[in-house]
């Protein structure tokens, strides 16, 4: 009984249960109403567009899978067992695409393919009127747009697994007579399928919860549908049966995932292990790999932003400048900055309670929390609407009760709960991310701090976080990049009339203003970039000026509990 | 009036288990030294846990300075007993240099205060030349001078060490002990340390205890832990022990090598065990001997001689590098243990 008595006085564990509480309330809810289906809107969805939304769905998933596949594992095998001329380079070129969130690289090649666009004009005048050339607002365009921006997620992963194996396994399945693609068929890729199942559920996720490219492809999934239901027909009940049904199948994906990686466990190393098995191509042989290294990264990358530069430049110089962009960037950054600086500090609550002592019934909402960068912004949204909308009504009862005023809907609609979504849907970055870099600090830290007089306060605030300070910038950035990219949440939950760059892009190629929207997508590009240098700094851990205190120490690495 | 006082101390880590501390009781007196000796998961790093605070006890109690810190009602946070502690590892922080490290837990005295605490600990610790440096720029004797000497800034009641010399090398390590040992007694200080190291334990500690199985199984000067073992288990844990089976007849145990005096008291009749330390015998070459030599290993300052008896019994012997007997040699085995230590028979002879 002593004992209880102690936990309940746990200020710190209060803290974080009631953290991880509240980020998992919106996922409870939206799983809670996953056993109340309304009969009458599922009647009403299967007579009139269920059936294309499911197989529109399934179908982009099956193709994005394939697409990412070939990509990302192919890349990885490339760079990873062949030398060939600037591999070094594309070793890292290749990650900037994750730089590019879909949306902003659909409506580029919509604009440059389309039927007025540069490319089949040009053929047109080449060739006369006749000429024939794929529609670009496809389900095929579709896939190849999601492919180029999230093959990354694979070609990390199995890069790594890759450069792991190399040294030891390959060389020993060499000895033994094995080459070539034998070896990469029975050995290599077996041994790298749970990182690769890591990045591929990823990026499968990623495109179930993306909206803006297949909205602007007008190729209906989920998320198109529940943005139509939502704003198109204001029926928010059917927008959450539908939310429920992309939940289930998202879920799906997280089962899928973890019976393709077994029992085996996705791990990254950072540092690099140089593969001394790697073979010299020569001749026309090396050249092809440069090119089509080369070829991805100019599609997926290069190619769009000198396109959006050429626009901006363009549209600056006919003074097109869009005259609110400011106020878009400055509230894109406050939301972003916000959500950076909560869920930083949330994560720091969460984690360090949690070191503290590990209570069951925290863990578990932590872990609640955490799923939900899983959930489509869509989804989030949905959930998190119901409980601010109750909280609101509840508020506004009781101030007329007895002050005889009304709040209205106070949250509701606000940038609190703008930033409520971001904190559900991010959390689980930024709590993987500081939670990283506190584990390498040995637990007799907070001993020899106690002991000489500090509190559990003083100790995270005097120990912790001057050790930690790489890891919270780090969450940070992730965090914050996240927020500019993010698009269904805030098109959803936005304050009526608070655009942000992402909700400008999105009304901007919903009109097909492809040139009005080069500036602000530029702007969500650059603040994309900041993430992937960091995952590039990881990959070549940089010597002394930046490294941190805690990689300098070497006693403090690897030393975990 | 002793300083510290531990009665009854009990700790599960899980109702499955068995408890890592079981019911542990001990004093130490101020000034004194005290090591806690035992095996790797014995319960004395547990020990040293709870007295500092950073685990709650099941049962017992543990009184710092005549205060209660914790028993079934109280609970006092470890920031505030008072108490100092050196780690394995040292840990010190490594974003802070020596001095902020030394400083760090000064922080209710003013600024003046502060700077004349760090310089007397600098200068006791003799790290007064490297007060600047970060923690990775020093060597591994100078961290744990660093460690020792912030430990001890605030004047802790008393100072925990958690095996504060494993991680030195042999040769450092008696340098360090040596160093440890000088400025603890030169300042008075009161000190449980923890090690699996005999040796260590009996360099510096006034009084030394030996754990088993969460059990304090004797408590005593080094001396007395070694020549009067109370259990089986310290006389096996601390030096090498012959346990050699024998029968309380009339006055003495009758054994294979002799008849010993039963100081013990053990009942007329009993099978019982006489406790011979490998040095306290000696080989004679002896063609009617009953032992005769197994084997024999060089170890440097002395050899180590195995000798059987006819009736199977075996029995280690160091004896001095002149000794030169060679193995199928028969010996005569005469020993001479002052006092002897004898125990019930763990296992019922046949």
């Amino acid at each position: 009984m002593q004992r209880r008595y102690e936990t309940l006085k746990d200020i710190w564990l209060w803290a974080a249960g009631l953290v991880a509480l509240v980020v998992a309330t919106p996922i409870l809810v939206v799983i809670s109403s996953l056993a109340t289906p309304s009969v009458e809107i599922w009647r009403h969805l299967w007579q009139t567009t269920l059936f294309e939304i499911i197989q529109n769905t399934l179908a982009l998933i099956m193709g994005v899978g394939v697409g990412v596949l070939i990509l990302g594992v192919g890349l990885a095998w490339l760079v990873t067992m062949y030398r060939f001329p600037g591999r070094a380079m594309f070793e890292w070129l290749l990650i900037l695409p994750l730089a590019m969130p879909a949306y902003v690289i659909g409506f580029i090649f919509r604009a440059i393919f389309d039927y007025t666009g540069p490319v089949q004009s040009g053929l047109r005048g080449m060739f006369g009127p006749k000429i024939w050339f794929p529609d670009i607002a496809s389900y095929g365009g579709v896939v190849l747009v999601m492919t180029l921006v999230l093959y990354p997620s694979v070609y990390l992963p199995a890069r790594t697994a890759f450069l792991e194996q190399s040294a030891r396994t390959l060389e020993a399945a060499r000895a033994l007579g094995t080459t070539g693609l034998t070896l990469f068929w029975k050995v290599t890729l077996p041994l790298a399928r749970p990182s690769i199942a890591a990045g591929l559920a990823f990026a499968l996720m990623e495109a179930l919860a993306d909206f803006g490219t297949v909205a602007i492809y007008g190729y209906t999934t989920f998320t198109v549908a529940i943005y139509r239901v939502w704003f198109g027909m204001f029926n928010r009940p059917a927008a959450t049966e539908l939310a429920n049904l992309l939940l289930v199948l998202t879920v799906a994906l997280y089962l899928l995932e973890g019976t393709l990686r077994g029992r085996a466990r996705f791990y990254q190393t950072e540092g690099s292990v140089r593969s001394v098995s790697a073979k010299t191509l020569v001749g026309w042989q090396a050249w092809a790999a440069s090119g089509v290294a080369g070829l991805i990264v100019a599609v997926a990358f290069l190619v769009p932003v000198a396109q959006l530069l050429v626009w901006t430049i363009a549209g600056s110089g006919q003074q097109q400048f869009d005259a609110r962009y400011l106020e878009f960037l400055v509230n894109t950054l406050m939301l972003a900055g916000i959500t950076a600086v909560v869920a930083v500090g949330a994560a720091v609550v969460v984690t360090y309670s949690l070191r503290q002592r590990r209570n069951p019934i925290v863990a578990l909402f932590a872990r609640i929390a955490s799923m939900g960068y899983a959930l489509p912004g869509s989804v989030i949204a949905v959930g998190v609407l119901v409980p601010l909308a109750f909280f609101d009504h509840q508020l506004d009862a009781v101030l007329r009760r007895t002050l005889g005023v009304s709040s209205g809907l106070l949250l509701t609609g606000s940038m609190v709960g703008l930033v409520f979504a971001y904190l559900v849907r991010f959390l689980a970055v930024s709590c993987q991310t500081v939670e990283a870099s506190l584990v390498k600090i040995t637990p007799s830290m907070d001993m020899a701090g106690r002991s000489l007089g500090a509190s559990r306060g003083g100790v995270l605030r005097r120990i912790h976080l001057p050790l930690i300070r790489g890891g919270l910038c780090s969450a940070a950035i992730l965090v914050f990049v996240d927020v500019m990219k993010e698009m269904p949440a805030t098109l959803l939950l936005r304050p009526f009339g608070y655009d942000t760059l992402a909700v400008r892009v999105w009304q901007l190629t919903s009109e097909s203003m492809w040139e009005a929207a080069a500036l602000p997508a530029l702007t969500i590009v650059a603040g994309g970039i900041l993430p992937v240098l960091l995952l590039v700094r990881g990959l070549r851990p940089l010597a002394g000026a930046r490294a941190s205190v805690l990689e300098r120490d070497p006693r403090l690495q690897g030393r975990t509990p | 009036m002793s300083l510290l006082r531990l009665a009854g101390l009990t700790k599960h880590y899980s109702s499955r288990d068995l408890p890592a501390v079981d019911h542990l009781t001990l004093e130490v007196e101020k000034g004194e030294i005290l090591a806690l000796l035992g095996p790797s998961g014995c319960g004395k790093t547990t020990t040293l846990r709870l007295i500092a605070g950073f685990e709650r006890p099941d049962a017992g109690t543990i009184e710092i300075g005549g205060r209660t810190v914790a028993d079934a009602q109280t609970f006092v946070s470890p920031e505030q007993r008072g108490v100092g502690m050196v780690f394995q590892e040292y840990t010190l922080f490594p974003h802070l240099t020596v001095e902020a490290n030394i400083g760090f837990g000064l922080r209710r005295l003013g600024y003046p205060g502060r700077a004349q605490r760090i310089k007397e600990m600098l200068e006791t610790a003799a790290l007064t030349s490297l007060a600047r440096r970060y923690p990775h720029e020093l060597s591994g004797g100078q961290q744990q001078r660093a460690a020792l000497a912030r430990a001890l800034a605030p004047h802790p009641a008393i100072l925990l060490l958690d095996e504060p010399f494993s991680n030195l090398d042999a040769t450092l390590r008696a340098h360090m002990l040596h160093e440890v040992y000088t400025i603890l007694r030169e300042l008075g200080t009161t000190a449980i340390f923890v090690t699996h190291d005999q040796e260590e334990a009996f360099m510096v500690a006034d009084r030394v205890g030996v754990v088993n199985r969460g059990q304090l199984e004797q408590i005593g000067r080094p001396e007395e832990i070694y020549h009067l073992p109370a259990t089986p288990f310290v006389a096996r844990f601390v030096g090498k022990a012959n346990f050699l089976p024998g029968r309380v007849v009339g006055v003495g145990i009758e054994t294979e090598i002799g008849t010993f005096p039963n100081t013990a008291n053990l009942p007329e009749g009993s099978m019982v065990e006489v406790v011979i330390r490998p040095d306290q015998m000696e080989l004679m070459p002896d063609r009617f001997g009953s032992a005769v030599v197994i084997s024999r290993r060089f170890r440097g300052a002395d050899t180590l001689l195995v000798v059987q008896f006819p009736s199977g019994l075996i029995l280690h012997s160091y004896q001095p590098s002149s000794v030169m007997l060679l193995p199928k040699e028969q010996v005569k085995v005469v020993t001479r243990p002052t006092p002897v230590v004898a125990f019930p028979a763990e296992v019922p002879q046949p």
